[in-house]
C-alpha cells in the first residue's frame, strides 16, 4: 500500500518527475534535431533540382509551352512529385501532371508568388510518417525575370525513416522510464526501509531497552547517524546504570545510620539502663543524626554541581582562597595534631566559581587532616606552572592501595570503610571534588604510597587580565 | 363559388411565382470580398488571398455599391488591397454567366503576377457576389498585358497544389 504522504512515495515521485522531465526535453531536442537534419538536407537537394530547371530553361526568350516542354524533356528523373514551371504571368507552361494539369492555368501558389517577386522558397514539413517539401526559384534570362520552377517532393521513404527514427527514441525513453521508475521505487523503498530501522529503534530505546543496537548498512550519512545514535544510546546506558547504582548506594548508605539510630533506640526503650548509659546511647544517636545530615547536604552539594552551569565564574586569586580554607580548618588540624605548611605564590587569577574552589580545596584539606597520622604534616603549595596554576595538598598519612586509586572518585567508594565511618565521612566528598573541578575547566591528579602520604594535585588555567581580556 | 375559389388559387400562385423569382437571384447577405493576404505563412493553410466578410443587408442587389465598398480596401489586419491606391470602379455590367468591369487607369501601374493576383481577387469576389463564371477586367482607355481585358473564370486559376502524390 502506497502511502502519499510518506517519504518513501516522494522520493520516487521527486525522482520520477525529474528524469520525466530531462527524458521529455531530450527526447523533444532529438526529434527536433533529426528533423533539422532532414530539412537541411532536402532544402539543398530541392535548389539543387530547382536549379537545374531553371538554367535549362533560362536559355530561352519566351517561356511557352511548347519551348518548355523540350527543354525539361531531360529532366523525367528528377525523383519529384510535380514540376511546374510558369511564365512572368504567373500562367504555367508545364506542369509534370497529365491528370488536372495546370497549364494554360494562373498558378497562384504561395510559393510561386514568392519566386516570381524574386526569391528562392523551400517550405518543408513532416506530418504523419510524411516528408512534404516545396521550392520555387525565379527564373531569369539575361536579368530579366521570365517566369518560375516549382518543384513539390511527397515522400513517404524518408518520411518513414524520420518516423521510424522518432519511435526508436520514443520506445528507448520510455524503458529509460520505466527502469527508473523502478529504479525510485526499489531506492526509496530501500532508503525509507533504514529511516523505518531507525525509528523502531528509537521507540525500542524509548521502552527503555538500552541494549538496543542499531545496524544499517552503507558508508552514508544514515550509516553515520545510526553510529551516533548507538554511541548516545551507549552513554545512556552509562548514565542509567551510574544513577540506578547511585540511588543503590544512597539508599544503603542512608539505611546505614537509620538502622543504628533505630536500634539504639530500641535499646533505650527495651532494657533498664542507668542514666550514664542512655546518655551515651542518645550521643552515639545523635551522631547518626549528625552524619545523616552531612551526608544529605554532600548529596544535595553533589546534585547541584551536576547541574550547575558557568554563570557563577568569576576571576579569582587563588591563594586568598586556599588561605580561608586553611583559617576555618586550623583548629581541626590542631586538634588532631597535624601540622600544616603552606606555600603560596599571589599573582595566580583564575576563572572559576570560588565557592567551587573554595569547596574543592576544604574537602582536600579536611581529607588531609581526617586521614593524617597523628603529629603528621600537611602541605600546601601554590604555583604557576606554564599557563596553569598547580595546587598541590599533600600528607604524611596512610597513603591509598594502588588498585584503589582509580575508585577513588567514585560516588560512596571508601578505601577503608571502618575508619571513614569513625571520621565521619560519606564516600562523597572527592566524587564532589571531581565534579566541581571538571566543571570550572580544572583537572585533578592523584598520587599516593601507602604507609608514605597522598598528594592531589590540583591545575587550572591562569587568566590574566592583560593577555586573556 | 366557383370564381370566388378560383380567384384564391390565383393570388396564391401569383405569390408563390413572386417568391420562387425572387429566390432566384444570386443575393448573399453577408458577403466575402477578397484581398491579397499581408504575410504568406508557407507551412500553413494560408494562401495568397484571404476573404473578408462583409454584412451587406441593405445593399445585396448594389453590385455597383458593393464593388466601389470592395474597391475602398479590407478593414481587418492580415489582408491589404492588391489594387493601387485610387482605383475606382468605372463601369459594371452583368450578362447571365459573365461580368465585366471597368477601372480607373490606376490598374495599368500593376504587372504582371501582381495584376493576375488583384484580378483574381476581384473576379473571385464577383463569383461569390452574383454567382456568374467569368470576369472581365479592364482599365479604362487602356491595354492591360496588350489586350483589352483580363479574363477570369472560376476554373482558370489555381491557389493551392492540391494535387500531390508520393515520389515514385
Amino acid at each position: 500500500m502506497i502511502q502519499l504522504k510518506s517519504a518513501h512515495f516522494r522520493y520516487a515521485l521527486i525522482y520520477v518527475v525529474i528524469t520525466f522531465l530531462v527524458l521529455l526535453i531530450l527526447n523533444i531536442y532529438s526529434s527536433k534535431t533529426i528533423q533539422n537534419m532532414f530539412y537541411n538536407s532536402t532544402k539543398t537537394s530541392m535548389l539543387e533540382k530547382c536549379n537545374l530547371v531553371s538554367s535549362s530553361v533560362s536559355g530561352l526568350e519566351v517561356l511557352t509551352e511548347k519551348t518548355v516542354v523540350s527543354a525539361v524533356s531531360g529532366f523525367e528523373n528528377l525523383n519529384v512529385s510535380r514540376l511546374i514551371v510558369t511564365d512572368y504571368n504567373s500562367q504555367t507552361v508545364y506542369d509534370s501532371h497529365e491528370t488536372d494539369s495546370l497549364t494554360g492555368k494562373y498558378t497562384l501558389f504561395p510559393e510561386v508568388v514568392s519566386a516570381l517577386a524574386g526569391n528562392d522558397v523551400v517550405v518543408w514539413n513532416y506530418h504523419d510518417g510524411a516528408m512534404r517539401s516545396t521550392a520555387a526559384i525565379p527564373v531569369y534570362s539575361y536579368g530579366t525575370l521570365i517566369g518560375c520552377v516549382y518543384l513539390t517532393e511527397f515522400d513517404t521513404a524518408q518520411g518513414s525513416v524520420i518516423a521510424s527514427l522518432q519511435n526508436n527514441i520514443f520506445t528507448i525513453t520510455m524503458v529509460l522510464e520505466l527502469i527508473v521508475i523502478l529504479w525510485s521505487l526499489i531506492f526509496s523503498d530501500t532508503y525509507s526501509y533504514r529511516l523505518r530501522k531507525i525509528m523502531a529503534s528509537i521507540r525500542t530505546v524509548r521502552e527503555g531497552d538500552y541494549s538496543h543496537k542499531l545496524s544499517l548498512r552503507g558508508h552514508d550519512e544514515l550509516n553515520i547517524l545510526s553510529n551516533e545514535f548507538n554511541d548516545l544510546i551507549d552513554r545512556l546506558q552509562a548514565s542509567e546504570n551510574t544513577r540506578n547504582q547511585f540511588v543503590s548506594d544512597a539508599s544503603h548508605e542512608l539505611k546505614t545510620p537509620l538502622a543504628s539510630i533505630k536500634l539504639l533506640s530500641d535499646s533505650i526503650m527495651q532494657n533498664d539502663m542507668d542514666m550514664e548509659t542512655v546518655r551515651e546511647f542518645v550521643g552515639d544517636i545523635g551522631n547518626e543524626a549528625d552524619r545523616l545530615n552531612r551526608m544529605s547536604q554532600k548529596l544535595l552539594t553533589l546534585s547541584r554541581a551536576d547541574v550547575q552551569t558557568e554563570s557563577n565564574f568569576e576571576i579569582i586569586h587563588v591563594a586568598p582562597t586556599i588561605e580561608r580554607v586553611i583559617r576555618m580548618l586550623h583548629a581541626q588540624a590542631d586538634e588532631n595534631n597535624i601540622h600544616i605548611h603552606w606555600d603560596l605564590i599571589r599573582d595566580c587569577p583564575v576563572l572559576v566559581s570560588d565557592d567551587d574552589l573554595y569547596q574543592v580545596v576544604f574537602n582536600l584539606i579536611e581529607n588531609g587532616i581526617k586521614y593524617n597520622k597523628p603529629g603528621g604534616i600537611l602541605s600546601i603549595t601554590l604555583k604557576r606552572q606554564d599557563d596553569n596554576a598547580v595546587i598541590c595538598i599533600s600528607d604524611s598519612g596512610v597513603g591509598i592501595p594502588q588498585d584503589s586509586l582509580h575508585h577513588i572518585f567514585e560516588r560512596f567508594y571508601r578505601v577503608d570503610k571502618a575508619r571513614s565511618r569513625s571520621t565521619g565521612g560519606s564516600g562523597l566528598g572527592l566524587s564532589i571534588v571531581r565534579r566541581m573541578v571538571e566543571r570550572n575547566n580544572g583537572q585533578i591528579v592523584v598520587s599516593s604510597k601507602v604507609g608514605t602520604g597522598t598528594t592531589f594535585t590540583l591545575t587550572f588555567p591562569i587568566f590574566d587580565i592583560k593577555d586573556d581580556a | 363559388m366557383k370564381r370566388l375559389l378560383y380567384s384564391l388559387l390565383g393570388v396564391i400562385l401569383a405569390i408563390c411565382i413572386s417568391a420562387c423569382s425572387s429566390g432566384s437571384q444570386h443575393m448573399r447577405s453577408p458577403v466575402n470580398f477578397y484581398y491579397k493576404t499581408d504575410s504568406v505563412q508557407y507551412d500553413s493553410q494560408q494562401g495568397v488571398i484571404t476573404a473578408e466578410v462583409r454584412d451587406a443587408k441593405s445593399h445585396a442587389n448594389d453590385y455597383q455599391y458593393l464593388l466601389e465598398q470592395y474597391l475602398n480596401g479590407p478593414r481587418i489586419a492580415g489582408r491589404i488591397s492588391p489594387f493601387p491606391a485610387g482605383t475606382t470602379l468605372k463601369e459594371f455590367s452583368l450578362n447571365d454567366a459573365s461580368a465585366q468591369v471597368i477601372l480607373s487607369p490606376h490598374l495599368t501601374m500593376l504587372s504582371d503576377s501582381e495584376l493576375i493576383i488583384a484580378c483574381v481577387c476581384l473576379a473571385r469576389t464577383l463569383f461569390d457576389l452574383t454567382g456568374v463564371q467569368s470576369v472581365q477586367i479592364g482599365a479604362q482607355n487602356n491595354l492591360l498585358k496588350g489586350e483589352q481585358y483580363v479574363t477570369i473564370t472560376t476554373d482558370n486559376f489555381s491557389l493551392w497544389n492540391n494535387n500531390i502524390t508520393p515520389v515514385d
